[in-house]
Parts: structure tokens; sequence; C-alpha cells
């Protein structure tokens, strides 16, 4: 019984270190990883409109999509940036869908991508963007990235879901 | 009656080996020449001389592949000159029957294929799929299969069509775009519109370079069972099940009898059946165990074939059953039964769970 | 406490023999997940060598020093719990400050919690000898681990792509073109492994097989 008191109290202590350490380095790293990802949002969204003079944030319910940023610049409107957010094969794979005014997809920008590399990597799904439906009206035929099925099925319904929401706005 | 059972992988007798290989190759290089003639008549003589190279790279490749194997594994004699060492691998390295491999290979390699990819795919099938393991009769899978595989994958972006195939293909259309499950207008549109089933019967399609020589096949299939080199049943069961699956799978699409037939036509299925399907080797010994290999190899390629996009199944169907090879073997070969229904109703419980697991499968993910 | 402490360890013998002679991947085979997830271009392969070797000196030198205390009983939750900390902290540093890093080894960073060599080392060598012996020993298994992750991303990169890219120097061999991109994909992970186990084992047995020849001769001409 002692043993088993002993025993439990080390590990005890010791769990209680380990979580002291972690909380400590995680509250120096916290704000800089957070800090960094807006800084990526935001030159996503230079690299997306470069013209643009202001972007307007809107809420929406449009499924797999987390937010809408409407381009302007001064009062015209320049398109549309969709910031979706799948499930892909390894975890959550969340990108900017930039939309012009005419409908037509003009990018495809990655924000969080931890997949597999050699199958649905950040390179790997760009060039398969490139291929696809870049440079394309919103609602072409998209075949999936052989190879990365599970990852490139949710995007394609993302998209359709995003052109929808496009058309629902015109 | 009694089967024989040995430990897998099977080490045959020289001359029956040696025998059946002569055999086929006989049969490859007629299917050879009549693929050629076919690339002549449909594309002109350019892409004929392409594969013409193609064939001959591979069985060039395949050959140096085996010499310098041998050249480099000494087995402890120890030879004074390089000459003399040369002259004694060249008995060993034919023995290999490298260009039954290169051969199998080159013809199911598009037209389209640089040659240096040619040359890489052969040596990792020659290496990899037959030396390694320790030559012919000891390789585990299919030499040529790996290489196709190794083709497709490390190569499929680079292999440049034909300028005759410029607009929709009809297979790689519909393997990739529809994962073969279209509807009735859509068939019927391609096979009016695009090719009739005659044309693909007759290669006018992108495919592979033998694949397109589909009456020589079928010529060949009849000349290597009067010879008794290949079972019948294997290339019979296997087709006919992948007939009888995709049948039921058209008239749930509600298409036609053609839907059978085109699935039976396209692709590699026959040249697969034929002489990949049937390799002595890496298929079961036994007549039984070969029916189960034929039955699911159908049911593999037909999974594949619905649900992937890879446009040919036929390569990896033909590895993962060979994977499965000394199993089934080993299950096989000491059945000793006075019932000889019982076997049978095996059998049909076999075929009857493999087009349920194939439909079953695709119906549940289209 | 009753860990054996072993006097008197060749600190030498301790850091070569990790290298070449039981090299964890090659001979011992273990931390092959990293070795075929990441190895597919140089830059990244170092980079989660790297990072293995300094979460298995980190831990060596915590299972070490804390070896006395640590009870038998539960020793091996102990040092899970260790690995796991120093390896969360490891990147959680790394995507605050080295954030390309984290970007190009995603989730293998983690991973190396249940990478074998760090609990082998752990387990085998540091818990029941002092300080100095362990820092050698991690110093010598992470060489061992980087020199086998170096020569895979090197190789596979090489004939993969054709040009090693170190921050965007390129090293070209041979033009882009007649790159094999197969040695990128896992399968190429998998056959370019299997050659340099194939390659190395077989040198081993010549090299048994040549001291066993020297030995029978030796006892023929004897008798």
């Amino acid at each position: 019984m002692k043993k088993i008191i002993s025993l439990g109290l080390f590990l005890g202590i010791l769990v209680g270190l380990s979580t002291v350490a972690l909380t400590v380095v995680n509250s120096i790293t916290a704000p800089v990883i957070a800090r960094a990802q807006d800084e990526l949002f935001y030159h996503q969204l230079d690299v997306a409109f470069p013209d643009a003079t202001r972007f307007v944030h809107m809420e929406t319910d449009t499924p797999h999509t987390i937010e809408i940023v409407r381009a302007l610049a001064g009062d015209t409107l320049l398109g549309y940036v969709y910031v979706q957010e799948i499930v892909g094969f390894a975890d959550v794979v969340r990108y900017m869908l930039v939309m012009d005014n005419d409908g037509y997809i003009r990018d495809f920008l990655t924000l969080l991508n931890s997949e597999t590399i050699g199958f649905a990597d950040p390179v790997r799904l760009y060039s398969w963007a490139e291929g696809q439906f870049i440079n394309a009206p919103g609602d072409t035929s998209i075949d999936i990235l052989a190879g990365a099925t599970v990852t490139t099925t949710p995007i394609i319904r993302a998209i359709r879901y995003a052109y929808d929401d496009f058309e629902s706005r015109r | 009656m009694r089967f024989p059972y040995k430990p897998s992988p099977h080490i045959k007798a020289n001359v029956s080996t040696t025998h059946v290989l002569h055999t086929v190759l006989l049969a490859l290089l007629f299917v050879a020449a009549w693929s050629i003639v076919i690339q002549y008549i449909n594309f002109g003589a350019d892409y004929a001389i392409r594969a013409v190279f193609i064939i001959l790279t591979a069985c060039a490749t395949a050959f140096v592949t085996d010499i310098a194997f041998y050249l480099i594994k000494t087995d402890g004699v120890k030879y004074t000159t390089l000459g003399e060492r040369l002259k004694a691998t060249l008995p060993k390295a034919f023995k290999e029957a490298p260009l039954v491999t290169a051969l199998i290979l080159a013809l199911s390699l598009p037209v389209g294929i640089p040659l240096y990819a040619v040359i890489v795919a052969t040596i990792f099938a020659e290496f990899i799929g037959k030396l390694i393991f320790g030559g012919v009769g000891s390789n585990l899978f299919n030499p040529a299969a790996v290489g196709i595989v190794i083709a497709g994958l490390a190569f499929g972006s680079t292999i440049v069509p034909p300028d005759a195939y410029a607009g929709a293909t009809p297979m790689a259309t519909i393997a990739s775009h529809y994962n073969w499950r279209i509807t009735e207008a859509v068939g019927v549109q391609f096979i009016c519109n695009h090719c009739s089933l005659g044309h693909i019967f007759f290669g006018a399609v992108r495919g592979g370079i033998g694949e397109a020589a589909r009456p020589a096949i079928l010529i060949a299939l009849v000349f290597l069972i009067y010879k008794k080199v290949i079972d019948w049943v294997v290339p019979v069961v296997f087709v006919g099940t992948v007939f009888v699956a995709t049948l039921i799978f058209g008239s749930y699409l509600c298409l036609g009898l053609w839907y059978p037939v085109l699935h039976v036509f396209s692709g590699s299925l026959i040249f697969g059946a034929v002489f990949m399907a049937t390799d002595p080797v890496t298929t079961p010994v036994n007549r039984q165990g070969r029916i189960l290999f034929a039955i699911f190899l159908a049911m593999i390629t037909l999974i594949i074939r619905f649900n992937a996009t890879h446009t040919e199944a036929m390569g990896f169907s033909i590895l993962i059953m060979n994977m499965f090879v000394p199993f089934i073997d080993r299950k096989t070969g000491n059945i000793t039964t006075s019932k000889p229904w019982a076997k049978a109703a095996v059998l049909c419980i076999a075929w009857v769970c493999a087009i349920g697991l194939a439909l079953g499968i695709s119906i549940m993910l289209g | 406490m009753d860990n054996h402490k072993q006097p008197n360890v060749n600190l030498k013998e301790v850091f070569f023999v990790n290298i070449i002679r039981e090299n964890p991947v090659f001979v011992m085979l273990l931390s092959l997940c990293p070795i075929l997830g990441v190895s597919s271009n140089f830059v990244n392969a170092i980079s989660i060598g790297a990072m293995t070797g300094l979460v298995i000196l980190l831990t060596n030198i915590v299972v070490s020093l804390l070896s006395r205390i640590i009870p038998n009983e539960v020793r091996i939750p102990v040092l899970i719990t260790i690995i796991a900390t120093s390896v969360t902290l490891m990147e959680m540093l790394v995507h605050a400050y080295i954030p390309a890093m984290h970007f190009a080894l995603g989730i293998f960073l983690p991973l190396i919690v249940v990478n074998c060599v760090v609990f082998g080392r752990a387990e085998a060598f540091a818990i029941r000898n002092k300080l100095i012996p362990s820092i050698v020993d991690a110093l010598g298994v992470s060489a061992g681990i980087l020199l086998a992750l170096g020569l895979m991303g090197f190789i596979r990169e090489l004939l993969g792509t054709g040009a090693i890219d170190l921050f965007g120097l390129y090293f070209r061999l041979f033009p882009e073109h007649f790159a094999i991109p197969l040695f990128i994909m896992p399968a190429g992970a998998f056959i370019v492994l299997g050659m340099i186990i194939g390659i190395i084992f077989s040198v081993k047995m010549m090299k048994q097989e040549k001291q066993d020849g020297l030995l029978k001769n030796k006892s023929v001409t004897k008798a």
C-alpha cells in the first residue's frame, strides 16, 4: 500500500513538473505562433489582391467556410476571398480561395496544411489546383488528385459551396 | 486424391520451366509483331517505329541487367579474365528468361513513353522483381507487373500520347472522370461518337502497345492452351468473373449488355489475363488455388477500377494477388477430401463473395 | 534503486559503435518512421535528424541525472513522460521560432515521441550510466541517425529531382526532365532503404565469410 502511494506520488510530482515546464514554454511561444498566423493571413490577402485598399470581413453560414473577405479598392469590389477549412487526411487544411468579380477562381493559397509530404502537401495541392481550377470559372468540373482522395474530395465540395455562395451574392 | 505439398517459392525442374518460358516467348513475339502492325495501321510509321524501339530497348536492358547482376555476383568462383567471366555469366543470364519479362513489360507500356523510362522500368522489373529474389522460379512478384507499376508511378506524367488521340480519349476519361460509373447517355455518346466497341477491340485507343493487339492475344491464348503451357481456367474464370460482376453493376446503373463488354475489352484486362495471371511461378500450384486466384484477382481489379483514379488497374491487382499466392498454396496444398462437391462449394462461395465485395464496396463508396 | 552502474565505460567505443557498426537505422532498423516519411529531400532529412538528435541528447541527460531516483516499477511511464515533455517543448519552440522547419516537417516533429531510438537509448543506456557516458552515447546515436538520414535524403533527392536543393542553392547532376519522381514518393523511400540495408548486410556477410575463411585456413595449416 505504501509502495503504491509513494509511486503515485512520484508520478504525480513528475507530471506536475512537466506540466509547469510545458505551460511556461507555451505561454512564451503561443503568442509568437498566433502572430505568425495572422501575418501569414494578411500576407496571403495581399498576394490575392495586391491592388486592394481595404478588406471587409464577413461571417457566413456557408459550409466549410470560416469567413469571407471582400476585397475593395476604394468603392469598387475587386473580388472575394473564401477562407475555407476542411478536414484532410492528417489534420485540418485551411486555405484561401480567391475569386474575382466574374466568378473565376484566381488563386489557391494555403494557410494551414500538415498533410503527408508527397501526397497532399502544399506544393502538390497547388500544382493540382493550377491544373484544375485556377483561372477557370468557379463551376468547372474538378478531378480529384490521384493519391490524395481524402483531402481533395472535401476541397472540391467546399469550392462548390463557395461558388454557390458567390452566385447568391451576385 | 492427394495434392503434393511443397513450401513456396517453388523450384521447378529446369526442363519444364524452360519449355514453358520458350513457348510463352513465342506467343509474346507473335503478339508484339501484330501490335506493331496495328500501330502502323492506326497511327502511322513513326509510332510503329517507336513501338519497335520500346520493345527492343526493354529486351536489351533486361538482358544487360541480368548479365551485370551475374557479373557482380561471384558465387565464390574465381575467373582470371573478364572475357571468361562474361562467358560464364551468359548461360545464367539466359536461364533467367529476361526476354519474357521484357516483352510483357514493353507490350503493356503506352507508345508515348520516353525511352529512358522504359530502361528504368525494365531495370527495376528485372532487378527488384526477379533477380533479388533469386531468379526465375523464386520470385514472389510478377516482374513485369513490378515494372508496369513503377512505370506508371514514376513516369505517368511524362507520357506523350500520339497526336491521333488528341481530344477526349475514351478509356482515360471514363476511368478517371467517371470511375466507370457512367450513365447510359454518356456511354452511348462515347461509343457512338468516339469509337465503337470494335474500335476498342482492334486497338485504336490509348493504352499499352500490346493491349491494342487483342485479336492476337486471343489467338495466343488458344495457342498456349493447346500447347498445355497455361491453365485455361485462370483466364476464363478471371474474365468471366469480371464480365458477370460488371453485368450486375451495369444493370444497377441501368446500362445494357455493352457495359460488361466494354469493361472486358478495355485496358490490359485480356493481356493481363493471358500473360500475367497465368505466369507459372507467381500463381498457385494447383487448379483450385488458381481458380481462387483468378476470382480474387477479378475482385481486386474491379475494386481498383471503380474506386481509384489510376487508369490501369491490372498491374496493381496482379501484385496484390501475388502476395497471397503462398497463402493460397498453403491452404489448398494438402486438401484431401472424398467429397468432390466440397471443393466446388468452396469455389462457389468464394465466387459469390468476391463479386459481392467488389460491387458492394463500389456501390458504397460511390 | 538497483540499476547497475557500469564502471569504466570506454567513451570512444560508446561513440563510434553507434555510427557504423550498430547504426540505429541501417543495422538495428529502428526509427524508420522519419526515415521513410521525411527523407524526400536532403534539408528536411537533416532537419529531422538534428531535431531527433536534440531530443535524444536532452532525454539522455535528464534520465541519467534522475536515474537514481526513478523507481524501477514505474520506469517506463516515467521515461515516456520525460520524452513526451521534451518533444513537446522542442516542437513548440520550433513552431514559434523556426516556422519554416515546422511547415516542412509537419506531423513528423511530434512523432519523435514514438521514435524507438529515443526510448531505446534512455532505457538501455542512460538509466544505468552516468552523465558523461550518456551524453557521449546520445551524440553517437545522433551522429548515426544523421548519417542515415543524410544518405537517404541525398540519394532520394538526387535521383528524384536531379539536384540537391540547399536553401536555394542548386547542385544539379542531371536535368530535371530525366529525374525519376518515384524516389520522392514513399515507394521510393522503401526501395532506397531496402537497397542500402541490403548493401550493408552483404558487405557485413562478405567480411564475415572472409574472416571465417581465414580462420579455416589457419586451422588447416596448423593441423
